[in-house]
């Protein structure tokens, strides 16, 4: 037998007949193994979907009995650690105006000229003190 | 009638898989017995292929596309068979041909015998002999369901015929 009598023989080997029945447990196993594929799949699916569910309803169940419980008042500590005390800022005074030896128009005007002293006190409202020529008169500003 | 197949048709939509299976079974469960040898592995083999193309989809660009992934899976689960139960395999014995005196029965011998003696070729000269002479694809979808060169399949077919020959002759050393 020669190479083109070996393939000859080949080519003729493509038309031999199949065993029908090879074929129909073929076709048969496989519709089994598919089906029972098919099946799982669709069982895995669900299995995801419900378990995705579950995690969410969980979620929001812890969201809201955090929303919902009563908030915990914070306690303090009866003395405290340090305690800062406001210093009062130094008492700034106007330079007092020379008074007149004379009352006159002039000189009374000049006196008018009033001596501004701001104090701030420890409540931190801001004063101003104002001095007359008059001893009696004496303003007093208080701011806010 | 493969190469027709194997052309770059477009996949026709409403294929479904069942229809894909009717469609390629005779030829998948064929060339799984030409690798392996026998009906009942071969068609565990061919049940494996369609189990696998339906959790891989029909996805396939092409029909050439699809045939090819199917040789492709073929041989490969045939050359695992092949390899899983090598030592249980014994070489075949060839078929006496003074059997029968009638023409057809004597064409009949000369099959079982050269069917004989492709079971007794390496895996790999015996998938490209298949593919290419059997089945009749041509050598580059050989190459590419092989994943080797056109000359490396050429080579793998010419020194497949010439093994068969000698086996046939009973030139074997």
């Amino acid at each position: 037998m020669n190479e083109d009598e070996i393939r000859n023989l080949l080519h003729e080997m493509n038309d031999d007949p199949v065993p029908a029945d090879a074929l129909r447990r073929v076709r048969l196993g496989v519709a089994a193994r598919t089906r029972s594929r098919t099946w799982m799949n669709r069982s895995r699916t669900w299995m995801k979907m419900w378990s995705a569910a579950a995690i969410a309803a969980a979620a929001c169940a812890t969201v809201l009995l955090l929303w919902l419980r009563e908030p915990v008042p914070i306690s303090q500590s009866a003395t405290p650690v340090a305690v800062l005390k406001p210093t009062p800022p130094p008492l700034v005074t106007a330079p007092l105006p020379i008074p007149p030896t004379r009352r006159n128009r002039t000189s009374t005007r000049a006196a008018v000229q009033p001596a501004i002293e701001k104090t701030r006190p420890a409540e931190s409202n801001l004063v101003i003190r104002i001095e007359t020529s008059d001893p009696d008169v004496l303003i007093l500003l208080i701011g806010d | 009638m493969t190469a027709a197949v194997m052309t770059d048709l477009p996949r026709v939509r409403n294929d479904s898989f069942e229809h894909v299976v009717g469609e390629r079974q005779v030829r998948i469960l064929r060339t799984a017995y030409r690798l392996i040898g026998n009906w009942a592995d071969a068609e565990d083999v061919a049940q494996e292929v369609f189990v696998r193309l339906y959790r891989h989809g029909l996805g396939f660009p092409n029909e050439a596309a699809l045939t090819g992934w199917l040789y492709r899976v073929t041989v490969n689960l045939c050359l695992d068979h092949r390899r899983a139960s090598r030592t249980a395999h014994e070489l075949p014995e060839l078929p006496s041909l003074a059997a029968s005196a009638e023409a057809a029965a004597i064409r009949d011998q000369q099959k079982q015998q050269l069917m004989a003696a492709l079971l007794r070729l390496p895996q790999k000269e015996r998938a490209a002999l298949v593919l290419r002479e059997i089945e009749g694809l041509s050598t580059v979808e050989v190459a590419e369901i092989l994943g080797s060169s056109e000359g490396t399949v050429r080579s793998q077919v010419s020194k497949a015929v010439g093994r068969l020959r000698e086996i046939m002759n009973g030139e074997e050393l």
